[in-house]
């Protein structure tokens, strides 16, 4: 027995040296996060996604313009841009002085090289469309190119496919050396990254745009919901990002603890299948029964606590491009009666997919009572990722209900459900008129200003006559935080800039 | 009121008087022992004979006062131990007694020894127990010793139980109970779980044992034979009550006894006669939950009368060393 | 007896193999596609296809495991397909944590249920008795996570003794230790008092007892020794569910063990984690068994190694 315990103790010493631990100080800041970063290089072969972009990206690397909470476009690493009158050639001019975490000065052959690199990959695909090449000009000047003119370009270029790397350092540690040890020219710097307990880092003194307030950043991953809450109002952390709406509202604000919210950058919508075995197959009349059955404002408040705003076309009202005087189909049970009565609906199981164990999985169980409500045999099947995936890509669906995010911000990621070229989300999700669609989508990527929003109403007003998806609302990001911490601020891409930071 | 036994108090090493043991079970209340009589002197062979269930092994664990601890209860009566009044007597008053001036051995040897201990450390606990003066050396010679003499090797005293046959694990039990010399051993059907070879040679092991310590012995058996063989005098037990008393000729030369006693001696295999079936006792034992208010044998006795079942009779003097508690053997009445 | 024990690892081999073939399998076969999980929605058929091929996913499953296997043999572990990081490495960073939480809720069960449950059965049907038993019934239907959020409430938030998550110092493992150690608390308080409540009517204890061997000594010497084999087994058993029953507690909890890992690494399909995980759990139970079956034997003699 004696043995055991002074082997345990000595396991414990151990970690505690190997981890250290964690002191709260007026000049650092500790985050908690449900989920946590793995990938610190923006242009890995692999891709990375939004967790790794929303704390240690954002602060790792910059763009060369950035995207605000408000969604304007501000100059970052580019201290302004023009585009040509064809929309064709976007010029950008370098701010001076930049320097990479290793001291190394941000040269014009970076930019090209990072974009070039981002570009092919599959989410600089996603995100940089129309990309054709970056060209140098001179040392402070870059040109991009487009194969085909695009509104929301700009915005891809202030994505995480636009971060700018160090092309000396890649070209000494290739992918997985930046992996290791990433190189960029933002406000903070990565320390250390314990998988599964906490990310550090640390500010970047010489940051072009000052120095940072808080000096070290400790990310910490809690992944259980309750246990978040507590660790905030304990003080174990100081901030939270993303809290359930409903963990935000039980908030003890006697202990010092505050919470903010604004728009997100994704919606949640439930698109119908029209796929052959399907209710929704062939049969106008029952999916419009299924669009007017939906009460939106029920929805809102019972899984989002009043906390979401209503939309009812598959965009976001913030997203560029947005169009004006769309078809509105409102919440009308009787028309749905009627149209379940005209329709070919004889009582077949209506599966509306979800993924288990989020707010999506309680919208569907709302949406699941209300369609029963008329009359239709709704059920719910609510898996995990994967399986939420394959069986979403397989197409083996009644109803699918997920929350879409635009990295862009640009009404082109509505389109994102309508394509006619090879598509993983789409290939065996095709509707007859998503041919049409997506053209018009890819004359609206060519299009400006108002001609471009009037291709949108058009595109749009086709998903609501064919009742190809039911959008619900616009999503709602959170933070949680130590009501001494200032600068903070709800981005609509979740993303979380420390560099504004700081304590009272 | 019946004959006291009129015996010299010093000369008996153990007087039990009208003991009363019951048990408090969740079912029923068993009355084990009602009014049971016994005396012992220094030396003395005793065999106690009667069917299972008759509460021989409760009067053994009333005199070592090891009955289970909540169930079992002594309600009236007396046990005498060389003056020491053993229910009332102090626990560590009764821890210097047992294994030390009183042994038990039990009927099962196979599971009479712990599984996880040397045979040798068993035996060696006693001496641990009650002679803590002795050196280690001296009481590991006193163990070989008393292990020679059950007649098994030393050598052998650091395997285990388990390594052993059931007679020898029985000798062991045997060497472990007679290693301090103790004035009184309580055998309670040391062979009945042997086979017969065994049980042979267990009893004449037994036997030179109390010969050479002088140790006093109750068997109890519920085998006549046995009692035979070993024992000088006998008391046969019925109901929680000793019916019978005497000497093995007294008992054993079948003039007068008991009718139980008769049963009992009736329901022997006659190894010459030729009978198509065994004799046996009429009915079953009586219930020990539900007992009759008259002479509890009352219901399986051929000689029963009115009386019998109305009132118990007491223990009938037949001579100095016989004593029968049977009506028919009242003074003055003519039983053959 | 050295014989014994190098037969035991050989069959653990064998048992490896087939646990592993087994879950590969499983795996194999589960929903979601690796690549198009690691690559998000966005990719392209020609990037799924290609990252397939890379990673080895275009071969049939057989010839995948075997090619697993064999770069195993030689020590190679692989690296995680969702996040990069060596497996090897990985696992052996997170595992201290698993094992000193596993280790010290075993401890805190042992340590309170044995004791607890030798006494329950002394004095069987005394309030001690019967408080045990109500404790052991509570402490088992209570499910981790509640019991997990519970004790933080308590002594996280009201009292602030305790850190609600995480992993650095000894404090940050009481409750966590606390929340897994109360099922097995339950259990081996009513495995002990079992035990030596059949073993205290075992007639080698009347022998002890006649032998004029204190009460004290008649637990303690006689008593103790022999009620110990079964609780044994299961502290065996137990201890090698405390490292996969951990999963839970290391999520309320926030500790990085081999737990949330394999979980993790399940939900992504990240094949190369997942068995590198199973691969060490599966070695690591294996040999708590046999050492509790080499233990067992130490306590009683009548175990005997065949041969």
């Amino acid at each position: 027995m004696k043995k055991i315990v002074s082997l345990s103790l000595a396991i414990c010493l151990l970690m505690l040296a190997a981890t250290g631990i964690v002191l709260a100080g007026k000049d650092t800041l500790t985050i908690g996060t449900g989920v946590e970063a793995t990938k610190f290089f923006p242009i890995n072969p692999t891709g990375t996604n939004n967790n790794d972009y929303a704390i240690a990206l954002t602060n790792l690397y910059d763009t060369l313009v950035k995207l605000n909470a408000k969604g304007e476009i501000e100059p970052a690493l580019a201290t302004s841009y023009s585009v040509s009158a064809d929309g064709l050639c976007y010029t950008f001019t370098l701010r001076e002085g930049v320097k990479f975490h290793d001291g190394s000065l941000m040269t014009a052959d970076d930019v090209v090289f990072s974009l070039n690199k981002s570009a092919p990959l599959a989410s600089g695909k996603a995100l940089l469309i129309n990309f054709d090449r970056a060209e140098k000009v001179d040392a402070k000047t870059v040109k991009v190119y487009l194969t085909a003119p695009y509104s929301g370009f700009i915005n891809g270029i202030a994505s995480r496919v636009g971060m700018i790397v160090s092309k000396k350092h890649y070209d000494k540690v290739g992918d997985a050396g930046y992996e290791a040890k990433p190189i960029g020219t933002g406000p903070y710097k990565l320390v250390s990254v314990v998988n599964g307990d906490t990310l550090t880092l640390e500010a970047f003194d010489q940051y072009w745009g000052g120095a940072p307030a808080i000096k070290k950043v400790y990310v910490k991953l809690i992944p259980d919901t309750a246990t978040q809450i507590i660790a905030l109002e304990n003080g174990d952390i100081d901030l939270l990002m993303s809290p359930p709406i409903s963990s935000c509202l039980m908030l003890d604000t006697r202990k010092g603890v505050k919470w903010v919210y604004g728009p997100s950058a994704g919606r949640v919508t439930m698109h119908l299948s029209t796929n052959k075995g399907t209710p929704g197959h062939d049969d106008l009349n029952f999916r419009r029964a299924v669009q007017s059955a939906v009460n939106k404002q029920d929805i809102i408040i019972g899984a989002m606590e009043g906390y979401a705003t209503q939309i009812d076309i598959d965009m976001c009202p913030t997203y560029s491009g947005h169009p004006e005087g769309y078809k509105v189909v409102g919440y009308d049970v009787k028309k749905a009666k009627e149209y379940l009565a005209a329709s070919k609906y004889k009582g077949e199981e209506f599966q509306i997919l979800v993924q288990s164990g989020t707010i999506y999985e309680m919208v569907a169980q709302i949406v699941q009572a209300q369609l029963m409500e008329i009359g239709i045999n709704c059920t719910v099947n609510a898996v995990d990722s994967a399986t939420f995936t394959d069986l979403w890509y397989a197409g083996k669906f009644g109803a699918m209900i997920r929350n879409t995010n635009s990295s862009l911000l640009d009404a082109d990621g509505f389109l994102n459900f309508y394509m006619a070229t090879d598509y993983a989300p789409t290939n065996n999700n095709q509707h007859p008129r998503t041919k049409e669609i997506y053209d018009i989508g890819l004359e609206a990527r060519k299009a400006q200003g108002e001609a471009r929003k009037e291709l949108y109403r058009k595109a749009v007003d086709i998903v609501t006559d064919e009742a190809y998806a039911v959008p619900i609302f616009a999503s709602t990001n959170t933070l949680a935080y130590n009501s001494n911490l200032q600068g903070v601020e709800v981005h609509p891409l979740g993303t979380l800039h420390l560099l504004k930071l700081s304590w009272k | 009121m019946g004959n006291k036994m009129q015996k010299p108090a010093n000369e008996n090493l153990l007087e039990i008087r009208n003991l009363h043991v019951r048990y408090n079970t969740d079912e029923a209340v068993v009355h084990a022992l009602n009014g049971f009589d016994l005396t012992l002197k220094r030396g003395e062979t005793l065999g106690i004979v009667g069917e299972t269930g008759a509460g021989k092994t409760t009067m053994a664990l009333s005199i070592m006062r090891l009955l289970p601890k909540r169930i079992g209860e002594v309600t009236a009566g007396s046990i005498i131990y060389d003056g020491i009044d053993i229910l009332k007597a102090s626990a560590n008053a009764m821890l210097k007694l047992r294994g030390k001036r009183i042994s038990m051995i039990f009927q099962d040897p196979m599971t009479s020894l712990n599984p996880v201990q040397t045979v040798g450390s068993q035996i060696y606990e006693v001496l641990e127990l009650h002679y803590p003066e002795m050196t280690r050396e001296e009481k590991h010679r006193r163990v070989d010793e008393m292990l020679e003499l059950v007649g098994i090797p030393p050598a052998r005293k650091d395997e285990y139980p388990h390594q052993f046959s059931g007679g020898m694990k029985q000798r062991i039990v045997i060497a472990m109970a007679l290693i301090s010399k103790p004035e009184l051993l309580l055998a309670d059907e040391p062979t009945t779980a042997l086979d017969v070879t065994i049980q042979a040679q267990i009893l004449e092991l037994v036997r030179e044992l109390k010969r050479q310590f002088n140790t006093a012995m109750i068997l109890i058996t519920h085998d006549l034979g046995v009692v035979n063989e070993v024992c000088e005098n006998v008391a046969i037990v019925y109901g929680g009550e000793v019916i019978e008393r005497g000497t093995i000729e007294d008992v054993y030369v079948r003039e007068k006894n008991h009718p139980y006693t008769e049963g009992l001696f009736g329901a022997i295999p006659d190894l010459v006669t030729d009978l198509p079936r065994l004799k046996s006792i009429p009915g079953y034992m009586v219930d020990p939950t539900n007992l009759p208010e008259g002479c509890k044998f009352a219901d399986r006795c051929g000689f029963c009368t009115e009386r019998c079942r109305r009132e118990n009779p007491i223990l009938h003097r037949l001579s100095d060393t016989h004593f029968i508690k049977c009506h028919l053997f009242e003074e003055g009445s003519n039983h053959e | 007896m050295f014989k014994y024990v190098i037969k035991r690892l050989l069959l653990l081999i064998f048992v490896v193999i087939g646990i592993t073939l087994f879950i590969y399998l499983i795996l194999s076969a589960a929903p979601g596609d690796p690549a198009q999980l690691i690559l998000g929605m966005d990719a392209t058929a020609e990037d799924i296809a290609a990252l397939r091929a890379q990673l080895g996913l275009d071969k049939p499953v057989l010839i995948q495991y075997i090619n697993y296997i064999g770069k195993v043999l030689k020590g190679d572990f692989g690296t995680s397909w969702l996040s990069g990081y060596n497996v090897y490495q990985e696992f052996l960073r997170r595992l201290p944590n698993t094992i000193a939480l596993g280790t010290l809720a075993m401890m805190f069960a042992v340590l309170l249920g044995i004791p607890l449950g030798i006494v329950a059965a002394i004095r069987q049907n005394s309030i001690v008795d019967y408080l045990s038993l109500a404790l052991a019934v509570i402490l088992f239907s209570l499910p981790a996570f509640w019991f997990g959020l519970i004790s933080q409430l308590f002594f996280c938030l009201r009292l602030g003794w305790l850190p609600a998550s995480g992993v650095g110092t000894f404090k940050h493992f009481i409750l966590p230790a606390l929340t897994l150690g109360a099922n097995v608390l339950a259990s081996q308080l009513r495995m002990t008092r079992t035990s030596m409540l059949d073993v205290i009517k075992q007639d080698y204890i009347r022998t002890a007892r006649a032998k004029g061997a204190s009460e004290r000594r008649v637990v303690l010497k006689h008593a103790l020794r022999n009620s110990m084999l079964p609780v044994v087994t299961q502290v065996g058993i137990s201890y090698a569910s405390c490292m996969g029953g951990s999963v839970v507690t290391e999520s309320v909890f926030s500790i990085p063990g081999i737990g949330s890992l394999l979980i993790n690494a399940v939900k992504s399909r990240d094949i190369p984690v997942v068995m590198g995980t199973i691969i060490f759990v599966a070695v690591f139970v294996g040999i708590i068994n046999l050492l509790v079956d080499l233990l067992y034997a130490y306590i009683d003699p009548r175990v005997k190694f065949a041969e």
